[in-house]
């Protein structure tokens, strides 16, 4: 399974309704863009968090640095 | 790099919340302003430049400690980490965006901190 399909699994398990995509341009920075009803009503640092969150410890490993996108889904 | 490496994780905090009020807008990153070490670090000293607010740095590299003890401070995994008034704004891809939107100059401005 590739890292980018890892970093896909984890946020999902993180945030379920999350529609995410991650690009992988060299392996180490990963671009990834998470939208989720999730973040309605939350500060970016709060939107962004959730998504750390949900990523865990993967910094620990050869993941050096995420950069994020998010955005709401405001579908009632 | 496991927890070992953060003695006293209450000090720590109590450090970096003191340096965070201490200085109304501060950037805890790799390297100093005119030796950044990481591309994302770079971006955002090249934003506040631009922007002309006043701001400390603090070198994370050369703070062991603190490099990875933060992450339990102000729940965010990354560097660098940009504080204004004692709040964490965000990382790179944050701080980038609030400037692109001039969100960034206008919280300066409400906190008293960029008179222009």
């Amino acid at each position: 399974m590739s890292q980018a399909q890892a970093i896909k699994d984890l946020i999902l398990l993180g945030i379920p309704d999350a529609q995410v995509q991650v690009v992988d341009p060299d392996g180490h920075h990963f671009e990834i863009a998470v939208a989720s009803k999730a973040f309605k009503n939350k500060s970016l640092v709060e939107q962004h968090r959730l998504v750390y969150k949900a990523l865990g410890n993967v910094f620990e490993g050869p993941v050096h640095a995420v950069q994020i996108k998010t955005s709401v889904i405001n579908e009632d | 790099m496991t927890s070992a490496h953060i003695k006293d994780q209450n000090a720590l905090n109590q450090r970096i919340q003191t340096e965070i009020t201490e200085n109304p807008v501060i950037l805890y990153m790799k390297g100093d302003k005119t030796f950044p070490q990481c591309g994302f670090s770079a971006r955002v000293v090249e934003i506040l430049n631009k922007v002309g607010v006043p701001y400390q740095t603090h070198d994370v590299i050369s703070d062991p400690e603190l490099r990875f003890g933060m992450k339990y401070f102000s729940n965010w995994p990354t560097f660098p980490q940009l504080f204004i008034k004692g709040e964490l704004v965000g990382g790179c891809d944050i701080v980038a965006n609030l400037f692109e939107t001039g969100e960034l100059q206008n919280l300066l401005k409400e906190k008293g901190l960029l008179t222009s």
